[in-house]
């Protein structure tokens, strides 16, 4: 059985979500979506990494020996972390002393080594790009529902904008790293519920 | 038929691992000039938003710590600005600091770096913080980070409500750094 093109890409936006159905790479994003601007930013620089690899690793499929395919994807994905780590550095100081250490950890996280594997690895190049994309953005949107939630009620904004009057106050635990998981979890039982209806 | 297999297996890890060195190197050096440029950026931004009636600044080193000159466009001294680095909650706290020229009052402070909680900690980096160090008075006594209601002297910052770690680790980094210019000859 094999998906259309369009389905390719949507199912990572809903039906596979990488965070809320999949709860691949939970460590990012437990860890950086205190605030929406980090989530966001954490969420585009995994896309990248996960469609660039994903380009060069379909290419390489038949290229590869098997035998040494998870050490040659690694090579590739740390190529492409590298590369948005100095590129974030470079031209967005305040995000990458925020995201700290996370942006390099875009290494080892499974959702990127997991669907080179179980997706690149066997389609073509098109089609790797479209997965890429879809679980990209699907995994950008879990980041920034998730964060969202967070922000607000931790800090009464969005995007460091004061959303909520002065009359709120925040509940700090949202922000610290138990706020991560109850945010988590919450969206996470809503998601299976809307999706069982 | 396995010597061919090993043959190419070491072919092709040391074509990517070649590739991959040669791609990152060249994206290395496009982007370390930038790099380095907006570390430099940033203390300078710090310095004039910290005092807006200088024009111009010289670095001077003395036994090994070193310190901004601040100029007015007269060229007359007017600030002294060094930074200074110490634990946070959790990570590193970076901040630069600007005194006046006989060292009797903090003219103003900036934190360059921090990673403290958002929300709490991170409080550090706004605006009514850094209003606390304006015109804090030195009086060759340490500043002291009090919990109480009000400040009662000069040299007394009110520890930011529920960021108090913070807070005193911002005041600790100053007052060491401080001690240490001055034994050093500023």
């Amino acid at each position: 059985m094999s998906n259309s093109p369009v389905q390719e890409f949507t199912k990572g936006i809903w039906k596979e979500n990488p965070v809320l159905i999949q709860l691949l790479g939970m460590c990012p994003v437990l860890a950086v979506t205190g605030t929406v601007v980090n989530g966001l930013a954490m969420g585009l620089a995994t896309s990248f990494v996960l469609i660039c690899s994903n380009i060069i690793i379909s290419l390489l499929r038949n290229f590869i020996p098997k035998q040494v395919r998870i050490a040659c994807y690694i090579v590739v994905i740390a190529t492409f972390v590298t590369m948005a780590d100095i590129f974030i550095k470079a031209n967005f100081m305040d995000i990458s002393k925020a995201l700290g250490p996370f942006i390099p950890l875009i290494v080892v996280n499974c959702l990127i080594l997991g669907r080179a594997e179980a997706f690149a690895s066997k389609h073509s190049c098109f089609k790797s790009i479209l997965d890429g994309l879809g679980m990209g953005a699907g995994f950008t949107l879990g980041l920034i529902l998730i964060s969202s939630v967070r922000e607000l009620l931790g800090n009464g904004s969005i995007l460091g904008m004061s959303i909520i009057g002065s009359w709120f106050k925040p509940w700090l635990i949202m922000v610290l790293p138990p706020g991560a998981f109850i945010a988590m979890g919450f969206i996470v039982a809503g998601m299976h519920v809307i999706k069982e209806k | 038929m396995y010597n061919n297999l090993s043959f190419r297996m070491i072919f092709v890890m040391v074509l990517i691992t070649a590739v991959s060195g040669l791609v990152l190197s060249g994206v290395w050096s496009v982007s370390v000039e930038k790099i380095k440029k907006n570390e430099t950026i940033r203390v300078e931004e710090a310095l004039y938003s910290i005092n807006p009636q200088v024009k111009s600044f010289k670095v001077k080193v003395k036994n090994g710590e070193s310190i901004y000159e601040c100029y007015d466009k007269d060229k007359i001294l007017k600030a002294y600005f060094f930074l200074a680095e110490g634990n946070g909650f959790q990570a590193p706290i970076k901040v630069a600091l600007s005194v006046d020229i006989d060292w009797k009052n903090i003219t103003g402070i900036r934190v360059l770096e921090q990673s403290e909680t958002p929300g709490l900690g991170a409080k550090i980096t706004e605006d009514s913080f850094y209003d606390k160090f304006s015109s804090l008075t030195l009086l060759e006594k340490p500043v002291v980070c009090i919990k109480e209601k009000a400040e009662k002297t000069n040299s007394e910052i009110r520890a930011i409500t529920a960021a108090t770690i913070s807070s005193q680790a911002v005041v600790d980094l100053i007052n060491k750094k401080i001690k240490i210019l001055r034994k050093a000859g500023f």
